[in-house]
């Protein structure tokens, strides 16, 4: 490996697998696979890139797009939709969000919403990162961040913290 | 993910709710990767050290390329080199020793006869310099091709026998009038 050692690729893969996983998983029916070819590829270039993790989002959306567009694999995407709300999260025990409710919810986003939340809040890229993989700019991406939670905090039924505060008292 | 909280403490335009949402799904556990580490790990060592390769043949390919530029250069160089040596090295080769008439004499190829009409014979050209060179090369060269020159003077020589005037009619300046005045010199002398 020329600047990806055997170390720093663990160390990649324990940091962003699962997220990248889940990120994914919005067009892929085996993120899993996508997320090694993209590990794969990272340790083709010469050079490291400038944002690893950015890098490897990117990768991964173009490839996860790619195996979204495959007819064959399109139609196993429809047969399996079904049984796909639940894969995105494991059970919470501690949270107050329901894992299946919140995987459903994120599945029911526009799909220009929901890229930019995943990468934003399980990926942890800047909004000018999610603009460059998503090919928008850094404003656009935090207007459908905004969006999204708004959406989400609708379909959750997440309560205003100002609505929480006087039901409290 | 640390990197996600870093992220939601830059953030100052999102409201109070919005990060409350964030936090929220945030807390969210997400699945364990399900990628094969091991085989991961391998196949992109596997991946690097191809990679590698592949990037080390077009630089031995780029070597190769201009070893033969190079190469190809310098044999044209030298090709130049020995096209333009024959003409330098005639100015160092000795003056061709004895007569001229009797090399003539010698000489076993038959001799071309020079058209009678010289008119028709293309001169040389009045340069100077250019006639200096071409009576040097003559004077040097002593080789067939030269006594077939004179040759071609020769007959103009005897038809000249007949009378004076035809004697000093002035020869053209071909190759074999320049061979005439070469001989007469060495007869002067």
């Amino acid at each position: 490996m020329r600047f990806l050692t055997a170390e720093l690729l663990a160390q990649l893969i324990d940091a962003h697998a699962a997220a990248l996983e889940l990120f994914a998983a919005q067009w892929s029916q085996s993120p899993a696979d996508v997320v090694q070819e993209a590990f794969v590829e990272l340790a083709r270039q010469p050079q490291r890139p400038q944002n690893v993790a950015a890098w490897l989002y990117r990768v991964v959306r173009h490839r996860a797009y790619d195996e979204h567009r495959a007819d064959v694999r399109r139609r196993r995407h429809e047969a399996a939709a079904a049984a796909k709300n639940d894969r995105w999260f494991r059970a919470a025990t501690q949270g107050q969000l329901d894992a299946h409710d919140a995987s459903a919810a994120l599945q029911g986003l526009p799909e220009k919403l929901r890229e930019v939340l995943l990468a934003r809040i399980w990926g942890g890229l800047t909004f000018e990162q999610i603009g460059e993989i998503t090919q928008t700019s850094a404003a656009t991406a935090f207007r459908r961040h905004q969006e999204a939670l708004a959406l989400l905090r609708t379909r959750l039924g997440i309560p205003c913290l100002d609505q929480k505060k006087t039901s409290t008292t | 993910m640390s990197g996600s909280k870093e992220n939601f403490d830059d953030v100052n335009d999102l409201s109070d709710d919005e990060r409350h949402v964030e936090q929220l799904l945030a807390a969210l556990p997400l699945r364990e990767s399900r990628i094969n580490r091991d085989e991961t790990m391998f196949q992109a060592g596997r991946a690097s050290a191809s990679a590698a390769q592949h990037s080390r043949a077009p630089r031995l390919r780029r070597w190769k390329m201009a070893a033969g530029t190079i190469c190809a250069a310098a044999a044209g160089l030298l090709a130049g080199i020995l096209i333009s040596a024959p003409q330098q090295r005639a100015d160092v080769l000795p003056p061709p020793t004895g007569s001229v008439r009797e090399k003539a004499a010698e000489s076993p190829l038959p001799i071309a006869s020079e058209p009678a009409d010289r008119n028709g014979e293309v001169a040389v050209g009045e340069s100077p310099s250019l006639l200096d060179l071409r009576l040097g090369m003559l004077r040097r060269a002593g080789d067939e091709l030269w006594l077939a020159q004179i040759d071609s003077w020769a007959p103009a020589e005897s038809s000249s026998a007949g009378g004076p005037s035809e004697r000093r009619r002035p020869i053209p300046a071909t190759y074999g009038s320049f061979a005439g005045r070469l001989l007469e010199a060495e007869e002067h002398q």
